[in-house]
Formats: structure tokens, sequence, C-alpha cells
């Protein structure tokens, strides 16, 4: 079966993004393919670089990041919710002339079609943080 | 082709899920695919008639659900348990709605195929 996750939350804040990584590993060990991550509303803080969480505890930034590298899966943020959170990568930082850029580079930005994509491409779209 | 249900369940202004549920809601009509909305609980305020956010320096998203007509996006649906907790009436609601009780409902979530709520 085909798996997109859709991810409201933001790490820590919620368990919920928590609980959606850990989804992710089981629809990827039950040999399921998961097609796309899109992190929107909250969810997005998820994709900056300048986290730095306690060392005795889960790092969801990293865990993350790792999910999409070792497995290939897709991680996208929503442009219009990374833009409103100052989640930004370098190109926007200078159109908008912000002092500073954020955005890890493993994690793409787009807009809503890329959830409304995975919606048609995928047999299970399941969401995660809506409260 | 897929369908999906946006489910709208939070009270506008109270959080951004209104505005970027919408955003989604006009995003997925435009690709052509079959879209409903259901209102359910807080949700139901979203679509509450004669709302003056300006006051409160809000942004009013009355016109968002007013242009849902423009997108092709007639199916809305409202919970009659959740509009009866309240007190309202579809009456003082923006935009015309069907009313489901909780079979219609059950009935609304098999007929999806993919169900989101912000």
């Amino acid at each position: 079966m085909i798996f997109s996750v859709h991810v409201l939350a933001a790490p820590y804040s919620q368990q919920a993004n928590l609980s959606a990584l850990q989804f992710c590993r089981a629809v990827l060990r039950q040999g399921h393919q998961l097609k796309r991550v899109f992190f929107s509303g909250d969810g997005v803080l998820t994709a900056t670089q300048l986290a730095i969480p306690p060392q005795d505890e889960i790092n969801l930034y990293r865990e993350w990041i790792d999910l999409g590298t070792e497995h290939g899966v897709e991680l996208v943020v929503c442009i219009s919710a990374c833009l409103r959170r100052g989640i930004v990568n370098a190109s926007e930082a200078e159109r908008y002339q912000l002092s500073n850029h954020n955005l890890a580079p493993q994690f793409i930005v787009a807009g809503l079609g890329q959830l409304v994509d995975a919606a048609i491409e995928s047999d299970r779209l399941i969401t995660f943080g809506a409260h | 082709m897929k369908s999906v249900l946006y489910i709208h369940r939070k009270a506008p202004y109270s959080s951004m899920a209104t505005r970027e549920e919408i955003d989604a809601v006009l995003a997925t009509a435009a690709f052509g695919v079959e879209t409903a909305l259901l209102f359910l609980d807080d949700g139901i305020f979203q679509i509450l008639g004669n709302q003056q956010p300006e006051s409160a320096q809000l942004k009013r998203t009355a016109p968002m659900f007013e242009a849902l007509a423009m997108y092709d996006v007639d199916t809305l649906f409202v919970c009659q348990q959740s509009l009866q907790l309240r007190g309202m009436t579809p009456q003082d609601l923006l935009v015309p709605v069907t009313v489901l009780d909780s079979e219609g409902i059950q009935r609304l979530f098999a007929h999806y195929d993919h169900i989101l709520t912000f």
C-alpha cells in the first residue's frame, strides 16, 4: 500500500510529531511505500536547523532527517506555513531581505499542491496533530 | 480520481486552522478532486454569519468560504448535534449546508477516499 503522512504538530510541543515519526517507521517496517511526508501548520517547525533539544532526549529534528535520507522519503514543508512561522531557506531570506536562513536542506519547500498530489497518489493519507 | 472530505472542527481565529484548511480545500478543488467539507463541533463557528473580526485586528475568513462556490465546491455538511448543542440553525450560517445526523456522517466517511482535518 502507498501511504503519505500529513504532520501538523511541532516537535515536542505536541506528541503527535513523535507519533507521526513512529508511524512512518512502522509503515516502512511493514514493507509499505511511504510516498511523502507533508508538514504544514506548526509541523513546519520540524525543518529548522537551529534547534538544540536536550541531550538526554530523542532528537526529533535529526530523526526526521534520518528517515528522509536513510529511506528516501520525501520531506515537504508548506511554503505559506513556513513563511508565517519563520522557516526560510537562503533564497527566501534574500528575497525578503532577512538576516539569516534556517531551513534544513533535507526538506523541500513547496505549496499545497504537493499535499493534494499525495492524496491523489496514495492509498492512505494519515494526519497527525490536528487538535 | 480520488475524493477528499475536509473536517473543520476548530473555532475560527483561535488558531490558523481555519485559514490553512480552507487553503487546502481550494487547492484540492483546483486540481479537480471531488472535495467536500464537514463542519463539526466548534468548526461550525467558522461559517457563522455576521462575523466582525476586524475590530479585534483579525482577518475575516468569511470571504474564503463564500468563494467556495467559484471553485465548484458546493458539498458542505454540518453535524446536526453540533448545531443543536450551540443553539444554532442553518439560517445562522454564511453558506448553504446539508445537515447530517450521526448516521449520515458515518455514510459520509465511508464515501470519501481521504478524510483530512487541520
